[in-house]
């Protein structure tokens, strides 16, 4: 099958991002509802054979979308109200904080002449609140796990891997803990604080509706991020700390760079982990586009 | 005793599996059953226990009223570890195909779709404190959702363990 780049250049509005998301996603979900037998909207109800024997539509191109949004906070499932199964609304969201962004809502409020520093939106992804922006490049997956063979728990595994292989490639050695996200040692002469304890380079965070993905990593390419997440809690992780390639010794990488190097490892590591070993067969990626920006 | 209940569900299968009552009809012949014979009522409800190729499970309950929403054997496995089950609000009402909670393993979140429409009338509480009862027991006490089944023909439409089972080897 063949996967869709969408690299995003400079930085754009996470707005932006979440729309072209939403219209990739729902493109996906409208293939599986059409091809699904015994589907819950499907029209015809009781012949799943006949529904296969006719020829499918061919399955939309899977996507990864890589990126640098404008500063902005999101926070995950667990940090909405409890009955909220739906997508949040647009209508302007930094008049409510969840309790987690409630202590620096001063970041998101226009002082004078000075916009905010930082935008806030909600979203339906695993994990707790982060924050993305400049010096990241952050990379969402929208793909149909099935077809790929992968089950929710390993596609996070071969996103967490896709990185571990991509920090080697920069001399950096990467590792999962017991947190999720993926972590590195501290260089030695690094600033004064938590000694050798692991830092977190990369976090994770997906959403799943009828095994299609959205959202996926965040990794911190340069120490600008740094500052916005010392004002937060990231990911619910008491007493841990960010860090970031330049924060570990590798200066100088562009974004855009780091995005192409991420897809090539995230490709390689679906075509040879398959589905983690657990018993499912998935398609191969052989073909890899690039998609203009201009398409969202 | 056995070979009495062995007896019995040749018989109830083949009534539940009869082309011509399908549609409608599935859910009646299961109240036909006199009360109070436990053996009898066991076999044909299990028959009204339905599946989604997305992962679900519904259970209509005694009555044909109600009934629970659920994540399967395979899809609890699939998640791994949950670490937080988003509960739908009581009188929420859904549509069928539209989310009536969510799941959470480590960082992925799994939306749980309603097999059919309805009127929530309660989420299950135990799993405000203890996602992980989704690992332990997916299929029972680690069911999501009760609802209020807004028309009970709506299940014939889903898939029964077999079709079910043919999506997951698919």
């Amino acid at each position: 099958m063949r996967l869709a780049h969408l690299h995003l250049p400079h930085t754009t509005p996470f707005s932006r991002v979440s729309h072209i998301q939403q219209g990739l996603t729902t493109r996906l979900l409208a293939h599986k509802k059409l091809t699904s037998p015994g589907s819950i909207s499907s029209q015809e109800p009781s012949n799943p054979n006949a529904t296969l024997a006719k020829t499918p539509p061919p399955p939309p191109d899977p996507t990864i979308i890589t990126f640098t949004p404008n500063p902005v906070y999101t926070t995950g499932r667990r940090d909405l109200p409890p009955s909220n199964t739906s997508p949040p609304s647009t209508s302007n969201p930094t008049l409510s904080l969840p309790p987690a962004l409630e202590p620096i809502r001063s970041i998101f409020t226009p002082h004078g002449n000075q916009p905010a520093k930082a935008e806030y939106h909600p979203t339906l992804r695993g994990g707790q609140t982060t924050y993305h922006g400049p010096g990241q490049m952050v990379a969402y997956t929208i793909l149909d796990l099935k077809r790929l063979g992968l089950t929710p728990r390993c596609h996070i595994r071969v996103l967490e891997n896709s990185v571990i292989d991509l920090l080697k490639s920069y001399g950096v050695e990467g590792f999962t803990t017991e947190d999720p996200g993926v972590w590195v040692k501290p260089i030695t002469e690094s600033e004064s604080g938590s000694g050798s304890e692991p830092r977190k380079i990369t976090a994770v965070g997906v959403h799943l509706r009828r095994n299609i993905s959205s959202f996926g990593i965040g990794l911190n390419v340069t120490d600008e991020p740094m500052w916005f997440f010392k004002q937060i809690v990231p990911c619910g992780l008491e007493g841990k700390e960010a860090t970031s390639l330049q924060g570990v010794g590798v200066p100088g990488l562009e974004v855009g760079d780091v995005a192409d190097a991420f897809v090539e490892k995230f490709v390689s590591r679906v075509n040879a982990d398959f589905a983690c070993g657990e018993n499912a067969h998935g398609e191969r990626i052989d073909e890899l586009v690039f998609v203009d920006a201009m398409l969202g | 005793m056995s070979s009495v209940a062995r007896a019995i569900r040749p018989f109830a299968s083949r009534v539940l599996t009869q082309k011509p009552l399908a549609s409608a009809c599935q859910v009646a012949p299961a109240f036909r059953f006199p009360r109070g014979t436990r053996s009898f009522s066991q076999s044909p409800l299990s028959q009204l226990k339905k599946y989604t190729e997305s992962h679900e499970w519904i259970e209509l309950a005694d009555g044909g009223k109600t009934a629970k929403i659920g994540i399967t054997e395979y899809a609890a496995h699939s998640l791994g570890d949950v670490v937080y089950v988003e509960l739908p609000e009581v009188d929420l009402e859904i549509v069928a195909g539209e989310p009536v909670g969510a799941v959470e393993s480590v960082k992925s979140a799994s939306d749980v779709l309603s097999p059919v429409a309805g009127k929530v009338i309660k989420g299950n509480s135990i799993l405000e404190d203890k996602a992980k009862t989704i690992n332990e027991s997916p299929e029972g006490e680690g069911w999501i959702a009760e609802i209020e089944v807004a028309d009970a023909a709506e299940l014939d439409a889903l898939l029964d363990e077999a079709a079910y089972k043919e999506t997951i080897d698919a």
